[in-house]
């Protein structure tokens, strides 16, 4: 590893939903539209809640699903909440997910995009903003 | 301090490199599961999902950066479509 060398990336967050088994593929189609890369999901299985909540415990699956999603921390929020309305996770009993910050991440980065990061803030161009005119409050 | 070092990668690499990390003194524990992703390698074995190991690594923070380092050179991350390495702060310390 001598003369390669690792980038870290920084300014990220970890998204982790844990619900019933099957729902798993909803929940990352909804944080793909918002703009989530991808995800990775694995199965686990629950317990707790299942012994309190349903008929005899039976209507809640312990199986789960567990998904990660790495995102970066403009776009948390918004995957966040459409992970979460996805997965009816404002329903009783349908799971729960989490948000942790992350210290650093390494991934492959292509040279040309290293090269165009890495390029003086002076050269970049400007970048169009959409401002919104703060509202006029209605008179009484 | 202790910090967490996970790793998304192909699947089978996760036990090489648990048999690989398994005699170092500064590593306090290693899983590895197995799951499935959509992003993060070019085949696709199950319609737009492959499979993949998740390893995490729990280790204090002085020697975070070295195993850091050591699991982006075994994973190769210097080539696409490998996978990913990542690191978040653990708050809750075990006493």
């Amino acid at each position: 590893m001598a003369d390669r060398q690792i980038t870290y990336l920084t300014d990220a967050l970890i998204i982790t939903c844990i619900v019933q088994a099957s729902r798993a593929d909803t929940i990352v189609k909804a944080a793909q539209n918002v703009g989530a890369q991808g995800a990775t999901v694995t199965y686990a299985r629950g317990t707790g809640v299942r012994e309190r909540m349903g008929l005899m415990g039976v209507t809640i699956d312990e199986q789960k699903e567990m998904v990660r999603i790495i995102v970066s921390e403009e776009q948390a929020d918004r995957v966040f909440e459409a992970m979460y309305l996805a997965g009816d996770l404002d329903k009783p009993g349908m799971g729960i997910m989490f948000m942790n910050k992350l210290d650093r991440i390494a991934t492959y980065i292509p040279d040309e995009v290293l090269a165009e990061a890495n390029k003086p803030a002076a050269k970049l161009k400007k970048r169009k903003t959409a401002t919104r005119r703060p509202t006029k409050k209605a008179k009484k | 301090m202790i910090t967490e070092i996970g790793a998304f990668m192909v699947k089978g690499a996760g036990q090489e490199l648990v048999h690989e990390l398994h005699d170092d003194k500064n590593i306090l524990g290693i899983f590895v599961e197995a799951g499935r992703t959509e992003d993060l390698f070019a085949f696709r074995e199950f319609g737009s999902a492959s499979e993949n190991d998740i390893v995490t690594i729990l280790v204090e923070n002085r020697h975070a950066t070295r195993i850091f380092d050591l699991m982006c050179s075994k994973i190769g991350l210097d080539k696409p479509q490998r996978g990913m390495v990542f690191q978040m702060p653990l708050h809750k310390q075990p006493k």
